[in-house]
């Protein structure tokens, strides 16, 4: 074996052993590049997952707050009107209320007035009427006693003739 | 003078219940006279003859007491016993408005002061001075 065949076993010994690296390391950095696309696909989808995470928490979190801000919202306008209904009713039941015993109270006043207005009423007929008998027979007496007396005989007939006269006018006969 | 007109006469005569019942006691004491042969007093003779100079008959006599039955009254309240000027003048009036023969029947109150109640027909009209001053007083008390 010739010096040139070994030099030439070498170098393609060598050759062979510089492609096998060179294969080895087109290899490595196709793994390490692989590698580093899972790396970086892996870490990408982590953000992305994160993100979205953070994201639909967001949402959820703002929609939730919102449902329970409307929920707050309405609860309060249902509380205020319901409270605002019921005040009304109750001042209305209590102006009615109020009204009906204010009226009972008028009704008993007014009937205790007409009650003591009757009373006086008959108070005031009764002594109208021991007045008038009495002022009557006072009367009576003096206006007998003094006309009685003073009408003569021709005034007595004319009297008389005036009260003929006064049948006759009113249909007696 | 025909006996009908001395009937009239004697109606026109009488105004009152009083004069009524006088003329009706007459009528039968002219009646009983024409049966009283016997009797002599001086009251009965000259009924009798009163009766034969009128010419009446005992149906005459009726017929007139008849008439007098029929008559209306006017009952008539005085605070005095009227005269006979002031009755011939109500007399005049009622009958110078009334168609038929009203006699007053006298009734006298003196409580009434002055005027009269007139009472006729179921009617009544207080025309009395104490009427008048009642309705006066009532006002004023």
């Amino acid at each position: 074996m010739t010096l040139t065949n070994i030099i030439i076993i070498i170098a393609g010994i060598t050759i062979i052993f510089l492609v096998a690296c060179i294969l080895y390391l087109v290899w490595v950095y196709r793994k390490l590049l692989e590698k580093y696309y899972d790396l970086t696909l892996r870490q990408d989808r982590s953000l992305v997952k994160k993100h979205l995470d953070e994201t639909a928490l967001k949402f959820v979190d703002a929609k939730v707050d919102n449902a329970i801000a409307k929920a707050i919202n309405e609860a309060q306008d249902l509380i205020s009107k319901s409270a605002k209904d019921v005040t009304q009713s109750m001042k209305r039941n209590t102006v009615a209320k109020l009204v009906q015993n204010k009226m009972a109270e008028e009704e008993a006043v007014a009937a205790s007035f007409d009650e003591a207005k009757d009373d006086i009423e008959k108070f005031k007929a009764q002594k109208f009427e021991e007045m008038s008998l009495k002022a009557n027979e006072a009367l009576d007496e003096v206006v007998k006693e003094a006309l009685g007396q003073a009408l003569d005989k021709e005034i007595q007939s004319k009297l008389v003739m005036k009260a003929i006269e006064n049948a006759k006018r009113s249909n007696i006969f | 003078m025909q006996n009908d007109q001395i009937y009239s006469k004697s109606l026109d005569l009488i105004q009152t219940r009083d004069d009524l019942n006088l003329l009706n006691k007459e009528l039968e004491l002219i009646e009983e006279s024409s049966f009283e042969v016997g009797k002599k007093d001086i009251s009965t003779l000259i009924r009798r003859e009163s009766s034969f100079l009128l010419g009446s008959t005992r149906e005459d006599i009726g017929k007139l007491r008849q008439q007098l039955a029929k008559i209306e009254f006017m009952e008539i309240t005085f605070s005095y016993q009227p005269n006979i000027k002031l009755i011939n003048d109500i007399s005049l009036f009622i009958n110078n408005n009334i168609n038929q023969k009203i006699l007053i029947d006298i009734k006298v109150d003196p409580m009434i002061i002055g005027g009269a109640i007139i009472s006729y027909g179921g009617r009544f009209f207080d025309g009395s001075l104490l009427h008048k001053l009642e309705n006066a007083l009532k006002k004023y008390v």
